[in-house]
């Protein structure tokens, strides 16, 4: 399965920056598309069947797992999960590095780089591109193997299915990458 | 490291950004921009926030990112330091539980068990709504119905404030300097910032904690001063910090600073030991003296030492040493245990006359006037029309407390009692600024007062356990994010300002309540927000007009690179107090003309050990921590996690209690259970507790669920109490509790 | 300025206030939480109320003339630099701990990610630009002072009560223990 991974790295990524419903609904139809398996094509079917009805169920959801005053349990900054539990660590630095060797930087320069939504949309700009594996590997070493423990802290104290199973997909897709 | 750019430009065939095939993908352009070249390394002036010392910072900025934070050479008040809080401030920065965003409850329903189901909203939704609802109460109830915790700061929300003719506005002052910025408008014609310590022989110090506080702009004049020669006296019923440097300590009984000083009044007027030539020229000491020598006569050493266990023959000595081997100087201030009892407003007076014997008001060596720069307000630069007249009750009870009110002041500790049971329901609408619910006594009661009030507002740098209340969480800047410009105002004998100024640019969604203020303003009073020329005023352009109003420079920005400004000029000591009678006034006719006393009487605290509760509870201040907002920074809360009951050895052994046991401490109004730790430095009928701990759990991932409050054991008040009890300063009673304890 | 370099401490002035702690974490992105300090401020109580004194000292790594753990250490990573400093190669430490067995002071840290030892540098990188050390940079009182050691053994003590005894080691810190008045 996920014989095309990029896109579905793309997709992780929307599901951690946008809160949408519709929008990410219309992603998963696209990636339906390119979908060629059975077994990707039943991933598309729980993550659409996951998505909440409710209006702003999702967005209820993303501020009370991420952004919450009341307290966020998971961070989706990676140096949050660092040495000292910072923003703007060293993960941030690394992350700009990488960004900058290619041109680009985040579009907004007063939030972390080491988001990871930002880290994952990267990605799967570098897959989609062909890029060296050894650099692939090199990246998912330094700015991926640390969502193996955002996607603990996210099954841990989600309520909605549609996070469980966009972390499920996380870990599938970390292990895809990592054989 | 990485890929290389040629590596990627031979893969994409295109500028750098491929072309894409898919929306999935093009999500990249949503996300990522052209980079632009990396700014390499600054260092930027700007000036501390944590506390008033305002120490002045060099930050070192490496891309974007702050990397190391020190002093500023030739700033007064950190004399080109900072201390542990000032050195770990990226921490407040760069903390990941920092609010980022505005967001608004969908859950109607308040309360501990309750998730407030936050959505991020814009601002734009979340200033609307805010307006919406102001527009609405203040229509339907008032302007009374508004409540606004904050600071009277920064001037353009004070102008927000007063435009909508707010009633409530109420600040923490009531538990820091209040009762001797009432009394000092009397008798010496303000609350005199300045402390020339380092020109004093002779330093007496009623619980005055400002070296264990790192309150940098006074601990090195007291350490300058001993330095010098000069002698320093403490009392206070700890062996803290700052009576390590003192030549003579004395664990005075909690409360009773109030008796030792009335007593050494006694001793200089009785012997004729004051300083004649100022006492003469001016106070009005000779219009008044048969009166003040009446009311002293029996303030005797021998009366105080039953009340302090200060020895008498100490304090006769100590008085005629203050007197005589000066320039003495009686510094009070904020945190001072002595400002926290029922009897403050009467220690105030009698620190204020002590002073005034020892004709070092405004003088050298003695409690001084700051000089400042004049740097006009919002309200000079851009005068507005005419203000509203407030009109409506207070809910804190404050108007039973006029001369609290004169200085634009009220009280936290009446203002759950005023919220629930004297006026419920009065207050429709809450906009907390900068305060958490720990910042009161009896938390649980304010919290309680808060639930039923129909929108609040909070606007923080942190999700404290306000936030949980809150219908709308509003982010805040923190300093290192801010524009401003700061005068030196603890260390003031000549007038210097500092620059604030962002040393990064505002993380996330992060505002002021400046520019709240204005965006607010153009909502409900736009009348108040226009320039002269008709546009709406900018925190920018007011920046520049108070620079170049202020003769710091043509801009901002130009004022921004310079950083410091100091205007050399020589200090001359006032001649004229601002008193109704332009003298230091020690009889005050003005407070006899109200009903109060016009010389400091005696008077017990409030609350006396019994033997239901046997102890005196005492809260402190560590010195890496500030009040109840640094908990949650890592190298912070590394060094001092939680707090614990800290008792002396004596009481230890008593109650069978070894290092670290779990014990429950009980007063009257609350419990709280933390580990023990045993000092030799303590009175053994005393127990100490540290404040700014027991952050509710959910809140801060490292501060939630830390230690305990140490509210929790202080009774809230009704403003009753401070009317009967002669408290008209209104002290908060900090300090004023008793305990008993017992171990689990 | 040239080595070797060492500390002054008069507990007299010291409030406390931990900057020189927070300075060293913030310069040398020390981690936080998993009890790794390179200097540390500790407190010492001596006698019995009401007749008790107390005395703070800050500590770090005293780059000593006789550094026990460099002679110590079994893989030979801790080296002194030709200005005195005695630094931690932490590719060659393998985490055995011995340094810290050796140090009366407690210098070495062990770090349980990197399971290798750090300690103070008396921040090397600094002193190589010609700036002082973060934490003496720091401290608002001067309690804690840096500078050549020529200048600093002659002022005073090596040891106060409370303080480790510094005879095996020789480690470059003195005491000003004369009252801070004339």
């Amino acid at each position: 399965m996920f014989p095309d991974t990029a896109p579905w790295f793309a997709f992780a990524a929307a599901a951690l920056l946008k809160t949408d419903a519709q929008e990410l609904f219309a992603l998963l139809h696209e990636l339906r598309a390119e979908a060629t398996d059975p077994a990707s094509e039943a991933w598309i079917e729980r993550l659409a069947a996951s998505l909440p009805q409710e209006p702003q169920a999702l967005e209820k959801e993303y501020a009370r797992l991420f952004l919450n005053p009341a307290g966020s349990p998971c961070s989706l900054w990676q140096s949050a999960y660092g040495d000292t539990p910072q923003l703007m660590g060293a993960a941030h630095e690394s992350a700009l590095q990488w960004y900058r060797a290619v041109g680009v930087q985040p579009a907004r320069s007063n939030e972390p780089a080491d988001h990871a939504g930002l880290l994952l949309m990267f990605f799967a700009r570098l897959l989609e591109s062909g890029a060296d594996p050894d650099q692939l590997d090199r990246f998912r070493q330094d700015h991926l193997a640390w969502m193996r423990g955002l996607a603990d802290c996210v099954e841990r104290h989600t309520r909605l299915p549609f996070y469980r199973e966009v972390m499920g997909l996380l870990r599938r897709l970390l292990d895809t990458v990592s054989a | 490291m990485a890929l290389t750019r040629r590596s990627w430009l031979r893969m994409t065939g295109a500028a750098g950004l491929a072309s894409v095939h898919s929306r999935l993908l093009a999500g990249f352009e949503d996300w990522f921009q052209p980079a632009s070249s990396a700014p390499g390394e600054q260092v930027l002036i700007t000036a501390c926030g944590i506390c008033d010392s305002a120490c002045a910072i060099r930050a070192t900025v490496q891309d974007g990112v702050v990397r190391f934070l020190e002093g500023l050479p030739g700033d007064f008040q950190g004399q080109g330091k900072l201390c542990g809080k000032g050195a770990a401030g990226a921490g407040f920065l760069y903390d990941p539980d920092r609010l980022k965003y505005p967001m608004k409850r969908t859950n109607p329903r308040k309360g501990p068990n309750e998730d407030p189901g936050f959505v991020r909203i814009s601002w734009q939704e979340a200033l609307d709504t805010i307006a919406d609802r102001i527009r609405s109460y203040k229509s339907r109830h008032g302007a009374e119905s508004l409540l606004f915790v904050t600071r009277p700061a920064p001037d353009l929300w004070v102008r927000f404030m007063r435009a909508l003719g707010v009633v409530n506005r109420v600040d923490h002052r009531d538990e820091c300097f209040q009762s001797d910025m009432v009394v000092q408008r009397y008798t010496t014609g303000g609350k005199s910032w300045g402390n020339d310590f380092e020109n004093s022989r002779y330093i007496l110090l009623f619980g005055f904690d400002m070296v264990t506080k790192t309150k940098l702009a006074y601990a090195h004049g007291v350490l300058a001063a001993k330095q010098r020669g000069a002698r320093i006296v403490v009392f206070n019923p700890e062996f803290n910090t700052q009576a390590r440097l003192a030549d003579e300590w004395y664990p005075i009984r909690p409360g009773s600073d109030l008796a030792v000083a009335l007593a050494m009044i006694h001793v200089i007027v009785n012997e004729n030991l004051f300083n004649q030539e100022f006492v003469d020229q001016f106070t009005n000491f000779r219009q008044y003296e048969k009166e003040i020598r009446a009311h002293f006569a029996h303030y005797t050493p021998e009366w105080a030492e039953g009340l302090s266990d200060v020895p008498a023959e100490a304090i006769r000595r100590i008085a005629r040493e203050f007197a005589t081997q000066g320039p003495g100087i009686v510094p009070m201030h904020k945190k001072t245990l002595a400002a926290n009892y029922m009897n403050a407003t009467q220690l105030a007076h009698a620190v204020s006359i002590l002073n005034i014997l020892a004709g070092t008001v405004d003088r050298p060596g003695g409690r001084y006037f700051p000089r400042t720069i004049p740097i006009p307000g919002v309200d000079a630069v851009y005068p507005p029309p005419a203000y509203p007249r407030p009109e409506g009750r207070r809910v804190d009870g404050a108007d039973k407390l006029p001369l609290v009110r004169e200085v634009d002041s009220g009280s936290f500790s009446t203002l759950a009692d005023g919220m629930l049971n004297k006026y419920p329901g009065m207050i429709k609408f809450a906009f907390f600024n900068m305060y958490t619910l720990l910042a009161f006594p009896l938390p649980a009661q304010m919290e309680e007062a808060l639930r039923r009030v129909e929108f609040t507002v909070v606007m923080d740098t942190l999700p404290t356990d306000t936030a949980l209340l809150a219908d709308i969480v509003l982010p805040s800047v923190t300093y290192l994010e801010a524009a401003d410009l700061v005068p030196r105002e603890y260390w003031a004998k000549t007038p210097q300002v500092v620059v604030r100024q962002p040393v990064v640019p505002a993380m996330f969604e992060t505002r002021s309540i400046g520019w709240v203020a204005i965006e607010l303003g153009k909502r409900l009073a736009p009348e108040y927000f226009r320039t002269p020329t008709g546009e709406w005023i900018s925190p920018a352009a007011l920046l520049d007009e108070k620079v170049k109003r202020a003769g710091l420079g043509s801009s901002f920005a130009e004022f921004r690179s310079v950083g410091i400004h100091t205007r050399q000029q020589p200090f001359t000591p006032r001649t004229t107090f601002a008193t109704p009678s332009g003298k230091c006034q020690i009889y005050v006719p003005e407070f006899a003309a109200r009903g109060y006393d016009p010389l400091p009487v005696w008077k017990p605290k409030a609350e006396q050990p019994s033997p239901e509760h046997p102890y005196y509870y005492l809260t402190f201040i560590p010195a890496i921590h500030r009040r109840n907002s640094t908990q949650n920074n890592p190298i912070l809360h590394e060094m001092m996690p939680t707090n614990a009951a800290i008792i002396s050895r004596t009481l230890a052994d008593r109650l069978g209690v070894r290092e670290g046991q779990m014990v429950r401490i009980r007063s009257r109004v609350g419990a709280i259970e933390l580990p023990a730790h045993i000092t030799e430095t303590l009175r053994p009928d005393c127990v100490m507790v540290a404040h700014g701990f027991g952050h509710r759990s959910r809140m801060l991932s490292l501060a939630g669920g830390q230690g305990v409050r140490d509210g929790d054991l202080i009774p809230s008040r009704a403003i009753e109490e401070f009317v009967a009890a002669g408290n008209f300063g209104g002290a908060a009673c900090i300090m004023d509790a008793v305990v008993n304890i017992e171990p689990l | 300025m040239k080595g070797p370099y060492g500390w002054l401490f008069d507990p007299n002035r010291c409030i406390e206030c931990r900057a020189c702690e927070a300075a060293c974490k913030q310069w040398n992105g020390v981690p936080t939480g998993v009890n790794i300090r390179y200097r540390r401020v500790y407190t010492w109580e001596a006698g019995a109320w009401p007749a008790v004194s107390v005395v703070a000292i800050s500590s770090a790594c005293n780059h000593c003339e006789n550094p026990l753990c460099a002679r110590a250490c079994p893989v030979k990573a801790i080296t002194r630099r030709s200005d005195g400093l005695v630094l931690v190669n932490r590719d060659r430490c393998v985490g055995c701990g011995i340094c810290y067995e050796f140090c009366p002071f407690g210098a070495p840290q062990y770090d349980p990610k990197t399971r290798r030892m750090e300690k103070c540098t008396m921040c090397a990188d600094r002193i190589d630009q010609g700036l002082e050390p973060a934490c003496s940079a720091l401290c608002p009182t001067g309690a804690l002072r840096w500078g050549p050691w020529d200048e600093i053994r002659g002022r005073g003590p090596a040891w106060i009560p409370g303080y480790p005894v510094p005879y095996a080691t020789l480690p470059r810190i003195r005491f000003v223990t004369t009252p801070a008045r004339p």
